[in-house]
């Protein structure tokens, strides 16, 4: 087993769809540490005057409106029949900081909310929800928009994975190879650990490698921020969980290549998957919690909150909630685990009984 | 490698398979009984979709059997194929390598899969004559060249069984030569080559025995000199007064026919018995030729007659 695991592991490599594939990725990284480079740069001085040119305006406006404006706020304030009711009229005035364009930094400061643990609607709610929408990766700046690239890499380990077997299939030398070793398990599961070898060091190299591009563009212009505790940590379990994602991916791309025969075909499967995910999403209600982007950003983030209405009829109508669900990571693991596992066994007997021509 | 000739290379029994597909059913195989005896070139004839490919496939373990046994070197397949995959190096239809990889980096990988030493590659190219082109795409390869590499490619076992399935596809005469000497030549090393192919003078002239199948099934086997035999030889006279001639043959009992203004007698293996019979009747021979059949005119006979009893089952 280990001998022929290593000789996929030397086929993987010498793919040419590995190296254009590594090379798109170069290419990414680039982008992406172009695109960090953008973002870094603190506002212009002229930009900083547009803000408070703009901002005096306002200022000089509401210095004669201002207080009819806070009156009718209250007045319409007392008018609702909700006794808790805030119209926020003591928030009305214009602030500099509002016209400032921001500053993004590197490391995103923390969002004030999520000290307080109050919600903007006033309502109580879960902390666990909370801290899912206040991690990290939620927040503004360099270090946030990294995970976005998590699909692409993922993405990309899939198309490799794909065509490693499909080329196999297409080319008919899948035959020869098996009038060499022709026990199926066998060549079926180094097939598959060369495939989740590989995606591991490709998702965590190309991650590393965007990381280190965003810190340097943020680092060139000094706008780095302070690091918050545990970040280090932070960023590791990130990455560890995305080499994970990235082998269960590139198993799931074993498995439909083998199944569909196709690199088209289990491309377009996928893709369609996916696509069908987003553009039903919002009407899925409750299902959410099945979907495998869901699960798979439970996963990578430490829990996702997906949202549904909760509507009750009253007397002006239907009056809706809109309520927060949490998916924890463990069952965004679990989900990747079970999808990957289903597929890969199906795959394997599928394979393991069906006739090469 | 010294062979237990008392053991054939390989042994197949009530060998069945039945494609299925969105259409319906083909059959591929119809219970065969192979026996290809250990050492030699053994023929394996029969003409498009008898089913030679679909046996060697089964064989191989590419594909299921749906009933029957079969045996390389006694050891059952594909029950226990590991055992003796690494005795059997076979080309099923056209050779068949990763395109973009090149031809040396195709072998080496099918070298570590069986550990090989890597020098075993070089060896091997090098007897095919493939060094110099060892480094290129195997997509760039002509014809000939790809099936020189798959010939390595079996080499590289160094196998006691080598399965050629229609290895000579799309080759020029001097290819073919080339390939007949390989076999010839492997076979004289001891080996077992078994050779499919529906080009029947390519395999008269290489093979010591021979399997005819049609429709899946078996209809002859043997040695080659004895499958020409069992035809019987004719015997070609010709004679001044042919119409004379032909009535003291028919009388005599000699099975005769007219052919190009000389007369045939089928199922004779004596030419003397003709011209005696002839000559008590005071005609005399002008010319007298003993002609064979060819493995040609066996194959064509019996595959014919196997059609037209098809033909005769399908009308019943
Ligand atoms: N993968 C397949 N699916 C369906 N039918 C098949 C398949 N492979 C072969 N067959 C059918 O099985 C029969 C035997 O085919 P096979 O390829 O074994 O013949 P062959 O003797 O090798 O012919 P040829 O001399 O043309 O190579 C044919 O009728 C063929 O159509
Ligand atoms: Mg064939």
């Amino acid at each position: 087993m280990s001998r022929l695991l290593r000789v996929e592991l030397r086929r993987y490599r010498a793919r040419r769809v590995a190296l254009w594939v590594g090379i798109g990725l170069v290419g990414v990284v680039v982008l992406s540490t172009v695109v960090a480079g953008f973002d870094a740069r603190p506002p212009s001085a002229a930009a900083i005057r547009q803000a408070r040119v703009s901002y005096q305006q306002q200022a000089a406006q509401w210095a004669t409106d201002g207080d009819q404006i806070v009156s009718d706020c209250l007045a319409s304030q007392q008018a609702d029949p909700n006794p808790d009711a805030d119209h926020g009229c003591d928030q009305l005035a214009p602030t500099l900081d509002q016209f400032l364009p921001a500053v993004q930094h590197f490391f995103p400061p923390a969002d004030p909310s999520s000290v307080t643990g109050a919600s903007a609607d006033g309502g109580s709610v879960d902390p666990a929800i909370r801290q899912v929408d206040t991690s990290m990766w939620r927040r503004f700046g360099g270090l946030a928009a990294l995970d976005d690239l998590a699909p692409v890499f993922l993405f990309a380990v899939f198309l490799v994975a794909v065509s490693f077997v499909t080329a196999e299939l297409a080319s008919g030398a899948i035959g020869l190879w098996l009038t060499f070793v022709p026990g199926r398990t066998r060549v079926f599961w180094s097939k598959a650990g060369a495939a989740a070898t590989w995606a591991v060091p490709l998702v965590v190299v190309a991650f590393a490698l965007a990381a280190a591009g965003s810190y340097a563009a943020y680092a060139v212009v000094g706008t780095v921020g302070s690091a918050p505790d545990g970040v280090v940590g932070d960023i590791a379990a990130f990455t560890g969980r995305l080499a994970v994602a990235g082998a269960a991916v590139a198993l799931a791309g074993v498995a439909l290549g083998m199944l569909l025969r196709h690199a088209a075909a289990a491309i377009g499967v996928a893709a369609a998957w996916l696509g069908a995910e987003t553009i039903f999403r919002w009407g899925m209600g409750d299902l959410q919690r099945w979907l495998f982007s869901v699960n798979l950003s439970a996963w990578l983030h430490g829990g996702e909150v997906y949202t549904t209405d909760r509507c009750v009829p009253s007397d002006t109508g239907m009056s809706c909630t809109t309520v927060e669900h949490l998916v924890t990571p463990v069952q965004g693991g679990l989900f990747l685990l079970g999808v990957t596992a289903v597929l890969s066994l199906a795959a394997y007997l599928v394979f393991r009984r069906r006739d090469v021509a | 490698m010294p062979l237990d000739d008392d053991v054939p290379a390989i042994e197949t029994a009530g060998l069945r398979k039945v494609y299925r597909t969105r259409r319906g059913r083909t059959v591929g195989v119809e219970n065969l009984d192979l026996v290809v005896p250990a050492g030699g070139v053994h023929g394996f004839l029969g003409p498009n979709g008898s089913g030679k490919t679909t046996t060697i496939r089964m064989l191989l373990g590419l594909v299921r059997a749906d009933a029957g046994t079969m045996r390389i070197f006694g050891t059952p397949v594909p029950e226990r194929l590991d055992e003796v995959v690494g005795r059997v190096g076979a080309i099923v239809e056209s050779p068949k390598f990763f395109p973009a990889f090149s031809g040396r980096r195709n072998l080496d990988l099918l070298a570590q899969a069986i550990d090989a030493p890597s020098t075993r590659v070089g060896e091997v190219l090098e007897h095919v004559g493939l060094t110099d082109r060892a480094r290129d795409r195997y997509r760039t390869y002509s014809l000939g060249m790809k099936q020189r590499l798959a010939v390595a490619a079996t080499l590289l076992k160094d196998p006691d069984l080598l399965i050629f399935d229609e290895p000579t596809n799309g080759l020029d005469p001097a290819g073919i030569r080339e390939i007949r000497e390989t076999m010839r030549s492997l076979a004289d090393q001891g080996r077992t080559v078994l050779v499919s192919s529906h080009i029947l003078a390519e395999v008269e002239q290489v093979a010591d025995t021979v399997s005819i199948v049609a429709r899946g099934r078996l209809l002859a086997s043997g040695r080659v000199a004895d499958i020409v035999g069992a035809g019987g030889a004719s015997v070609r006279v010709r004679v001044g007064d042919a119409e004379a001639a032909r009535k003291v043959l028919d009388a005599a009992g000699f099975a005769v026919r007219a052919d190009h203004g000389s007369l045939v007698v089928d199922g004779v293996a004596d030419p003397a018995v003709v011209s005696r019979a002839l000559g008590v009747q005071g005609l005399w021979v002008s010319e007298l030729v003993q002609e064979h059949q060819g493995l040609e005119q066996v194959f064509l006979g019996l595959t014919e007659g196997e059609s037209a009893r098809a033909t005769a089952g399908a009308a019943a």
